[in-house]
């Protein structure tokens, strides 16, 4: 047992001392995507009812999670390279994304960013989760489009969608929006052998129903440019995000 | 005997070589490879291949692409149908961009030239930069109709693209960040820097005749504030009272501004002779016409440039005929006459 402990207190003290030879793990983040309680997954039998009354079908959920930072213990921040990822809801209601090369370290911070970055909307023909071919990239006004919500009130037969982005002329059209978590008391123990898991919720209901505004279909069912109301989309939809647990 | 023949041989080969060598300067000289290019007397290019360096084999894709029917969803049109090269790349003969089915946009095509200077492109400058460019008339519906997904795999179907986009970017499978560089090495190879104007600008005053001269001075007096420098662009957005009311929002559709409504992209006026219809509502036909908005059509709208008097400039015939011949001393026959920015099909 004391053995075991010196050995524990030696490894600290190397990486301590030689950070230079700073061993790398994995952090992987979930979103488990809900209606309240409800889980949500695309396609789905049941249709949820949001706060104006409105029966909601959704066919296609998606958004940009980018510029995934860490910030550990020491107050030092870890910054994803190339951070961008497209997360389409499908036939599962919880989406990953891992993180790799992460140093080793105590985590007790995560931010990131719904949508994609001011600069990266005005540099020229990307690829992976950004090729323009994703279909989310506004051609006509570039830029790209943060979330997309598309679907169908039933009662009415009425479709929505909203096509949520934006990044010009400060306030009025940047639906930019920072997620940032303090996960006191909890920490995110990175090691090369243990992966901790952060597990979110996301609670698709707040993106009619958030902080911002109530959103009904009835009356927007079409919101596809950068803009005022896309702002306000933007920050209700910025509410779904919540830190359940950390598992190390 | 064929020893010594070779001998001769050799040594006519390296004075051979001396005048290759002098020979090769002069033709980088003149560009003949389709290469961009910085010009002394224009200001610093916007665009400069970063993360896109320049070959002559992407530069060719890009010209094939620029050319290529496989493009608009019944491949029926290319670029070319909206930007025709005897034309300075603008349209002649329909008002409106005419796309597939017969479909017509609500705005004139633009003409096309020394893109590589721009930080925005189309008449409401919605689009950021020369390599998204081409997304925006490929996937339009009333334009190309063709979903970037869509282009690439026809692309990667294409033994010519196919072998293309692996022997000169090295990939087996072609994405739309290939095929949207390989354009815009070919957009920003599109110079014309060799108008009677220029010429005058690098100093030799002697290429324009008195009237062209005198239509210069007026130009410079009038116009030159926003058409201003080697590109007759300052680039901006202004509203130059084509009409009193809001009829298209302009710049103000991508900015959402009430100031902007109703703004458009200040054009460059080189080939301006040969790009017409003229205005983005294509409401006028020839030279005359437009300088005769300027001289008395000037109509009051909310956004109207302050340096445009309502009604106009009130410029005499004489005038008016001398800014018609300025104004044609822009056209650059070695950009509309240059074989390498044909249709290579």
């Amino acid at each position: 047992m004391a053995v075991a402990l010196m050995s524990c207190d030696k490894d600290n003290n190397d990486n301590n001392n030689n950070p230079s030879t700073a061993t790398t793990g994995k952090v992987l983040l979930e979103f488990d995507h809900h209606w309240n309680s409800t889980a949500v997954s695309i396609p789905h039998s049941t249709d949820f009812i949001n706060g104006s009354g409105e029966l909601v079908q959704f066919s296609t959920f998606r958004y940009y999670i980018s510029n995934i930072e860490l910030v550990d213990s020491e107050g030092n921040t870890w910054k994803e390279e190339e951070s961008y990822h497209l997360l389409s809801l499908g036939t599962n209601a919880v989406l990953e994304i891992e993180l790799d090369l992460v140093p080793t370290a105590n985590y007790v911070g995560l931010r990131y960013t719904i949508g994609v970055d001011s600069l990266r909307n005005v540099s020229g023909a990307q690829t992976g989760a950004l090729d323009p071919a994703n279909t989310m990239f506004w051609t006509w006004n570039s830029g790209y489009i943060f979330l997309k919500a598309e679907g169908l009130e039933t009662n009415t037969q009425k479709n929505f969608a909203y096509h949520i982005g934006g990044f010009r002329n400060g306030n009025r059209t940047n639906a930019l929006q920072e997620i940032s978590y303090d996960f006191a008391p909890s920490q995110a123990e990175v090691t090369p052998s243990a992966t901790p898991l952060i597990h979110q919720m996301v609670n698709i209901k707040k993106l009619f129903d958030g902080a911002a505004m109530t959103l009904s279909i009835a009356s927007s069912s079409n919101v596809v440019m950068p803009g005022q109301m896309a702002v306000d989309i933007s920050r209700n939809y910025a509410d779904m995000f919540e830190l359940h647990h950390i598992h190390n | 005997m064929p020893l010594a023949k070779y001998g001769v041989v050799l040594w006519l080969c390296l004075i051979i070589g001396v005048s290759i060598k002098c020979a090769d300067d002069r033709l980088e000289d003149s560009n003949p490879s389709l290469q961009f290019y910085q010009p002394s007397h224009f200001p610093q290019a916007e665009y400069l291949f970063s993360n896109n360096p320049q070959t002559a084999g992407i530069t060719e894709i890009g010209r094939r692409l620029f050319f290529d029917p496989i493009l608009s969803r019944d491949s029926t049109i290319s670029c070319e149908n909206c930007h025709v090269p005897v034309s300075g790349f603008a349209d002649p003969s329909h008002a409106f961009s005419h796309g597939i089915d017969q479909q017509f946009g609500s705005r004139n095509s633009p003409a096309l030239s020394n893109l590589a200077w721009y930080s925005s492109f189309m008449w409401d400058g919605g689009i950021a930069h020369i390599e998204t460019m081409p997304s925006a008339p490929i996937t339009n519906p009333i334009e190309m109709d063709l979903a970037l997904r869509e282009a690439v795999l026809r692309l990667n179907r294409s033994t010519y693209y196919k072998s293309a986009f692996a022997r000169h970017f090295g990939v087996d499978e072609i994405e739309s960040q290939h095929m949207l560089k390989a354009m815009a090495q070919f957009m920003a190879s599109l110079i014309s820097d060799q108008s009677p104007y220029d010429a005058f600008l690098k100093g030799d005053k002697s290429v324009l005749n008195e009237e062209e001269k005198k239509g210069l001075n007026l130009f410079q007096t009038h116009c030159n504030q926003c058409h201003s420098g080697a590109l007759t662009t300052d680039f901006s957005f202004k509203n130059n009272g084509l009409s009193d009311s809001v009829e298209d929002e302009g710049r103000g559709h991508i900015t959402t501004l009430t100031v902007d409504l109703g703004k458009f992209k200040v054009p460059s006026l080189r080939n301006i002779e040969k790009t017409l219809p003229y205005m983005h509502n294509a409401s006028l036909q020839t030279l005359e016409e437009v300088v005769e908005h300027y001289s008395s059509g000037i109509q009051a709208h909310p956004n109207l440039d302050p340096s445009l008097p309502i009604g106009g400039f009130q410029f005499s015939d004489d005038n008016k005929e001398a800014l018609v011949a300025f104004l044609k001393s822009l056209t650059d026959e070695a950009y509309l006459q240059d074989h390498r920015l044909r249709n290579p099909w």
